[in-house]
């Protein structure tokens, strides 16, 4: 099934008090992808990154209501997931072809805050991601291995300062495929991104928290887990420089050191890949 | 010499020698008023709101460090190394580039052109601009 996953973010300049559209970062959009009607797509979480708490609102005619729809209180400095809960059981939006989503921010009256949406579809003809599910981890998963990059964010609530996943250790095995089980980060932001052409080239991503690292560090494990589907993203290292990592963030631009957390994969994953390694013992509780 | 052995502690109302409303009793009562939360800790408890010197009225805010409430939130950096910091990301931002919007593509469409270029060229792994070449390629044979 030709699967997709994508992170979509946004920004809003000095809101205050007043629920304020959000302005889709450069290369996104809040509009769902146009898909077949008897496909799925799914909004699977949402986050923000305020510097001072406001209200991140999601509606949509075609939601429960376009009134007030999704509102969830954004606690200053805390990029942490505030729908769906991809953690344990979780439920998810369903999103409709093409349908735009209103997406607003209240929050500070000198500052650019930052949200994003983490949608998935099912079928998205044309932009096929290569993802697995935990099982699939569990049975051919091998090492874990760290894929450690250092980002340089823009200021203006684009993604940016995207680099490719090789560019601080080049130590992946030639010709393997990675799961990308999520990630850590040591500086607030509002998404870690990963883009490649494993993933359709497009973006997949994870909340920018440093201090729920329990949350971030098996982010795409736990939603595939929560939402029972694959969302375990997979690249192969052949792909290595084109498949890069960058960073959606507030007015205050950062450094950030990135830690995804992947597994080598044993061969077998998707067609024409040769992983180099050979299977592993099996997982506790197998 | 024969082993005393405490049923309760003295003044416990439930112990043996304990006489109700005595001395005893009522400072044992004293002594655990907390138990019952007629107070919030045992006298003396350093928590406790009427001990001297408690920090109780220190405010606890998130990501603050209430005995060093000058240190930047969530970080515990200085002012000065926090100002310092801002103004280098000020500058590294005004750096950094945008990311490319990509076109989407299918991932095992595109890995099968690019398995077959790298064999082509007998590499592991492709450049970027080798990977731009086959994913415009892939394109312009889509567009027609």
């Amino acid at each position: 099934m030709p699967r997709a996953l994508e992170v979509v973010a946004g920004f809003a300049t000095n809101p205050g008090a007043t629920f304020t559209a959000l302005t889709a970062s450069t290369g996104t959009s809040f509009t769902v992808r146009g898909t077949d009607a008897t496909k799925q797509a799914w909004l699977l979480s949402a986050w923000a990154f305020n510097a001072t708490a406001g209200t991140l609102r999601i509606r949509s005619t075609k939601l429960h209501d376009f009134q007030q729809g999704i509102r969830n209180r954004v606690t200053a400095a805390l990029t942490a997931d505030l729908i769906c809960g991809p953690r344990n059981g979780a439920f998810a939006q369903r999103c409709y072809s093409q349908d735009a989503l209103t997406v607003e921010l209240t929050g500070g009256g000198a500052e650019l805050d930052t949200a994003a949406l983490l949608i998935a579809y099912d079928d998205l003809q044309g932009a096929a991601g290569r993802f697995i599910d935990q099982p699939t981890l569990k049975k051919l998963g091998l090492n874990i291995v760290t894929v450690e990059v250092t980002i340089t964010a823009v200021a203006t609530g684009n993604f940016g300062g995207a680099v490719a996943v090789n560019s601080t250790n080049d130590n992946l095995i030639a010709n393997t495929d990675y799961a990308i089980l999520g990630g850590l980060t040591d500086t607030r932001g509002c998404a870690v991104g990963i883009t490649g052409i494993d993933f359709a080239n497009l973006r997949v991503g994870f909340p920018c928290e440093p201090s729920q690292r329990f949350l971030t560090q098996n982010y795409f494990e736990q939603v595939s887990i929560a939402f029972n589907a694959p969302y375990i993203p997979v690249f192969n290292s052949a792909n290595k420089a084109a498949t890069t990592v960058d960073v959606q963030t507030n007015g205050a631009g950062g450094t950030y050191i990135i830690d995804l957390q992947c597994v080598q994969l044993a061969p077998g994953v998707g067609p024409g890949m040769t992983g180099a390694a050979v299977a592993g013992a099996a997982q506790p509780g197998a | 010499m024969p082993q005393i052995e405490r049923d309760h502690p003295i003044g416990h109302p439930a112990a043996a020698d304990t006489v109700i409303g005595s001395r005893e009793h009522k400072a044992w009562i004293e002594q655990h008023k907390w138990l019952e939360n007629a107070r919030d800790f045992p006298p003396g408890h350093p928590k406790a709101a009427d001990t001297p010197g408690n920090l109780n009225h220190l405010p606890l805010v998130a990501g603050v460090d209430p005995l060093n409430p000058h240190l930047e939130a969530h970080t515990g950096q200085t002012p000065e190394r926090a100002a310092a910091l801002k103004e280098w990301n000020r500058q590294q931002a005004a750096l950094a580039k945008d990311s490319a919007a990509l076109e989407p593509v299918d991932a095992n469409v595109a890995n099968e052109a690019l398995a077959a270029e790298r064999r082509r060229l007998d590499v592991d792994a492709l450049t970027v601009e080798q990977t731009q070449e086959v994913l415009a390629r892939l394109q312009r044979a889509s567009d027609e």
